[in-house]
């Protein structure tokens, strides 16, 4: 395994806050979905469990995971803010790691959360969309959900850790991450009062619209209503950004915050 | 042979100058001692040559043959939650070095037995042993050590005092920053004293530690005395304030010869008192 990877692992497998808090998410993450699961209304004309199956369920689980970003963040946040409260980045240092090197092993760190939270997702929606469906024919389709689900992550996170290398205390980095997303949306709110789309472009809506809730209309089985679903969706809806453009978007964002972390991160002393 | 060279480091934080215009060379096997007050400007001066402070003017260069330093700064830095043995296999990741090697080190500063202690749980003193196992771990050829006994007592400052003369046995070249000039005096070959950020003194320990032999004299006939001293040339410097007279007795001239030069002009001594001055008042006095 790679050096700077086993560095991290060594410290993450110890801390107790760690599997403490994927401890409780989990929990929490399998007993929503169970609990969503087994909803089932039997109304004429709408079908709830469309989103259970494939391929809707891509969507609906890459939403319902994008819930449990913050604490991928608040990892995130806790394992970059304990190296400089603990003064351990300093200590890497002087043990010869260059900062380069420190910075890599925190960006291996947030692959590896990415890529464990991808392979969660997939396998969620796997065997959900498994024991809802009949048969895989439509399995790939939206399956690209689960993929975009994947920037999602790595683009919060990079918030995390770009907040966390500026102001180096747990606490603050918290605040300052949630702060953020609030005060973005205010600021989304006053945009769409204004009817302006820049609130289309600020990094969490940016973020958000890779993974969004399935369509209602998706349950609606009546054509008749359906149509007229999507009629006054069409009339009221505000502009939304095409999908490959909120993709580049989105590498934009986690490229842009990444870059700022690494050369704060070289700028300052240890 | 030269393993570090600095030339020119500033450093300002804000209206306070760390370190101004610092220049010097450590040669291979050195146990060079950076000797200040608290402030002088030694741990800027550690950390920069270290890489974790970034200097606003000058630079440093180490020898390319260097490819291990082993370094604490201030104080020392671990995970509370870890073990110690984890800790040092962090450490040993880092260095790359193989995690059989903890135990040795961990053994050389008395920690053995506690190695699946967590860190939390160790007295300041046991900590500083820890950050001394650290730098130990890789056998690194030089020791940066910035006030290696800080928290230890009195049998952990010999045993700290024992680990660096060991290293320095075998060759190894060790940079050593402390206020406390003992500390400096036992265990360092050379010396610069810092005030200020800047360098006051530096060179061999043995030149510093050299006592300066001052004589006060004084007779009835002062003004004769005087005169006569200062003509002879034979000693390295006469002063006069007052009704005392000082002589600096140099290297080569001891009392005695004073006493026989003033009974050869026929002169007698109502005072004659020997005036030492150690390393301790000569640092002091340059501190001040």
């Amino acid at each position: 395994m790679n050096r700077l990877l086993k560095i991290e692992l060594t410290k993450l497998t110890s801390y107790s806050t760690f599997w403490i808090l994927t401890g409780i998410a989990l929990g929490f993450y399998v007993l929503i979905l169970y609990a969503g699961a087994q909803i089932n209304f039997n109304i004429e004309g709408i079908d709830l469990q469309v989103y259970l199956r494939f391929p809707v369920i891509w969507q609906s689980i890459a939403y319902y995971s994008s819930w449990f970003n913050l604490l991928l963040a608040l990892l995130i946040i806790i394992l970059t803010t304990n190296d400089f409260v603990f003064r351990t980045v300093r200590q890497h240092v002087l043990d010869g790691l260059n900062k380069q090197e420190i910075f890599i092993s925190k960006l291996q760190l947030i692959l590896l959360f990415a890529v464990v939270a991808f392979a969660v997702n997939f396998l969620a929606g796997f065997f959900i969309g498994s024991i809802f469906t009949d048969g895989y024919n439509s399995f790939f389709n939206d399956f690209y959900f689960v993929l975009v689900y994947f920037i999602n992550v790595l683009g919060i996170m990079s918030i995390a850790l770009l907040i966390s290398i500026l102001l180096k205390n747990v606490g603050a980095s918290i605040v300052v991450f949630i702060g953020m997303y609030i005060f973005e949306l205010i600021l989304r709110g006053y945009f769409a009062l204004m009817h302006l789309n820049f609130g289309q472009f600020l990094p969490f809506k940016v973020f958000s619209n890779l993974c969004p809730a399935p369509s209602l209309k998706k349950m609606i089985s009546d054509p008749l209503i359906k149509q007229s679903i999507e009629q006054s969706i069409q009339t009221s809806s505000n502009w939304e950004m095409p999908v490959g453009m909120n993709v580049a978007f989105a590498l934009l964002y986690t490229t842009l915050f990444l870059y700022l972390g690494y050369y704060l991160f070289q700028k300052r002393d240890l | 042979m030269k393993i570090l060279k600095i030339e020119g480091i500033s450093k300002r934080y804000g209206v306070n100058q760390a370190v101004k215009d610092l220049s010097l060379t450590i040669n291979r096997g050195d146990v060079y001692g950076f000797l200040g007050p608290n402030g002088s400007g030694k741990t800027t001066t550690l950390g920069i040559i270290l890489g974790v402070i970034r200097p606003d003017s000058g630079f440093y260069e180490w020898s390319e043959e260097i490819n291990s330093i082993g370094a604490l700064l201030e104080t020392p830095n671990f995970y509370p939650y870890l073990s110690l043995q984890k800790n040092l296999e962090i450490t040993a990741l880092i260095k790359q070095v193989d995690f059989s090697e903890i135990d040795s080190v961990l053994d050389k500063v008395g920690l053995l037995n506690r190695r699946f202690s967590k860190y939390y749980s160790l007295s300041l003193g046991m900590k500083q042993r820890l950050a001394l196992a650290n730098v130990l771990l890789g056998n690194p050829q030089v020791l940066v050590l910035d006030e290696p006994t800080n928290g230890l007592d009195p049998q952990g400052i010999a045993d700290v005092r024992q680990i660096i003369n060991d290293e320095a046995k075998l060759g190894k070249t060790i940079i050593l920053a402390s206020h406390l000039l003992s500390e400096v005096e036992k265990t360092c070959t050379h010396v610069a004293v810092l005030k200020k950020g800047e360098i006051l003194r530096n060179g061999a320990i043995s030149e510093l530690l050299k006592v300066k032999r001052s004589l006060i004299v004084s007779s009835d006939e002062n003004e004769r005395l005087f005169e006569l001293l200062v003509r002879s040339g034979l000693f390295k410097k006469v002063d006069k304030k007052e009704d005392t007279i000082y002589i600096d007795l140099g290297e080569n001239m001891s009392t005695k010869e004073v006493n026989e030069f003033a009974f050869k002009h026929n002169i007698v001594l109502t005072r004659f008192e020997m005036l030492e001055k150690s390393l301790e008042t000569e640092f002091l006095n340059m501190v001040k």
